[in-house]
């Protein structure tokens, strides 16, 4: 097992990716890096008793922007009255993905966000939602199969868009 | 593009959308990550120096012999048949065994981190003309934690007295309430003044960790909005916890 970094070279390797994570999935890069700033500021008190703190503070960032965004959702219901949004997060944004991201369920996205940004496995997916690999599965295969049908759309969109121009 | 599977071309538009906010990513920095930290302690440590405070104020007001009672001379009690009760001169907490002129602990919270006694609760104060006893004995009881690894202590434990002392965890529920996770109890003594134990914390949701004195009634649950699940007295030092994914 390597050594464990020292606390500052594991922010700068930390950081930013976890950053990516987090905007993948709610679409606000500066809540983005607030939440996983926050989680960094939970680990340095505990930093000596942490095994894995790569996995710690993806979960604690992941876990603060999950019960924020539900805090924003809840407000934004009450404030709208009964219509209740199916997902969250941005709008149409100039980067595709995250318009097709935006449509996904949440539980799709965060899958999708934690299997192909951070490389995590099925089985750790499953650990941090609380859910079932199957379901994992489930939400992963869903969540590509509309992403991928998305970019698609939007492919065949632009195209249309080149031809008829 | 389109003649790439669907899964490639998901991994090139995510390559896609980190590279496009990369240059935008600000990272705060480990120095205020260090000083967030450091503020937030010192709060804390203000906060609960300002609850000792208040709790010493009632034990002090209590301790304080009531205006319409002749005051009790120690050194020469009156007969049993007419003297008042000793406990008049005790705080109230104190055991019908102590001895008179022995005063009580009084377990003064104080920050985690082992910091300083945020306050040490006055000596009772003597009616005029009386003769004063010994020097009343007091307690601090601080506790320091490090990562799970927890550390109790009380300086000093008057002779024969005990100070219970709980620690408790919780863990964080989807809804937001907290579930009692686990707890414990101690009783620190003159013979055995410092405890330490380790915090047996959830492995999925981490919540908030209370140390506690003098028994307080220990919710099993603790509503999501819960401000003040113990009386500020009671809290000798707490951490709060995180919020739970699922």
């Amino acid at each position: 097992m390597p050594d464990k970094p020292d606390f500052a070279e594991f922010y700068a390797a930390w950081f930013r990716p976890l950053t990516h994570q987090l905007f993948a999935h709610t679409g606000d890069l500066a809540e983005a890096q607030d939440v996983v700033q926050e989680a960094f500021c939970r680990a340095w008190p505990r930093w000596s008793t942490l095994d894995d703190p790569g996995a710690w503070v993806r979960r604690v960032a992941w876990n603060l922007a999950t019960s924020r965004w539900r805090r924003a959702r809840r407000l934004l219901h009450l404030t709208r009255g009964a219509r209740e949004e199916h997902s969250a997060g941005p709008g149409p944004d100039r980067v595709a993905l995250r318009a097709a991201l935006a449509s996904l369920p949440e539980r799709q996205r965060q899958a999708v966000v934690l299997f192909y940004l951070a490389d995590v496995s099925i089985a750790e997916i499953a650990e941090l939602t609380g859910a079932a690999e199957g379901t994992v599965k489930s939400w992963l295969h869903r969540g590509r199969a509309a992403l991928a049908l998305r970019l698609a759309d939007d492919d065949v969109t632009a195209s249309q868009e080149v031809r008829s121009a | 593009m389109l003649d790439l599977p669907p899964t490639d071309r998901v991994r090139d538009a995510f390559a896609e959308l980190t590279g496009s906010v990369d240059h935008l990513v600000r990272p705060p920095g480990v120095g205020s990550v260090r000083e967030t930290v450091r503020r937030r302690r010192q709060r804390r440590l203000g906060a609960t120096a300002a609850a000792a405070v208040a709790v010493a104020g009632v034990i002090g007001l209590a301790q304080l012999p009531p205006l319409d009672r002749p005051a009790v001379d120690l050194a020469d009690p009156p007969p049993a048949a007419t003297t008042l009760a000793p406990s008049v001169l005790l705080p109230p907490f104190a055991p019908p065994t102590a001895a008179a002129g022995q005063s009580r602990p009084s377990a003064t919270p104080t920050a985690p981190g082992g910091g300083e006694p945020a306050y040490s609760a006055p000596p009772p104060t003597q009616p005029v003309g009386t003769t004063n006893g010994p020097p009343p004995c007091t307690s601090t009881v601080t506790a320091s934690a490090k990562g799970t690894e927890l550390v109790i202590s009380a300086g000093p434990v008057c002779a024969g007295d005990e100070i219970a002392v709980s620690w408790v965890t919780y863990e964080t529920q989807p809804d937001g309430s907290q579930k009692l996770f686990a707890s414990d109890r101690h009783l620190l003594t003159a013979a055995r003044p410092r405890v330490t134990a380790t915090l047996r914390e959830s492995p999925k949701c981490v919540g908030p960790w209370y140390v506690l004195r003098a028994d307080p009634p220990i919710p099993s649950t603790l509503p999501a909005d819960a401000v003040e699940p113990f009386p500020s007295g009671a809290i000798v030092a707490s951490e709060d916890g995180e919020i739970c994914l699922s």
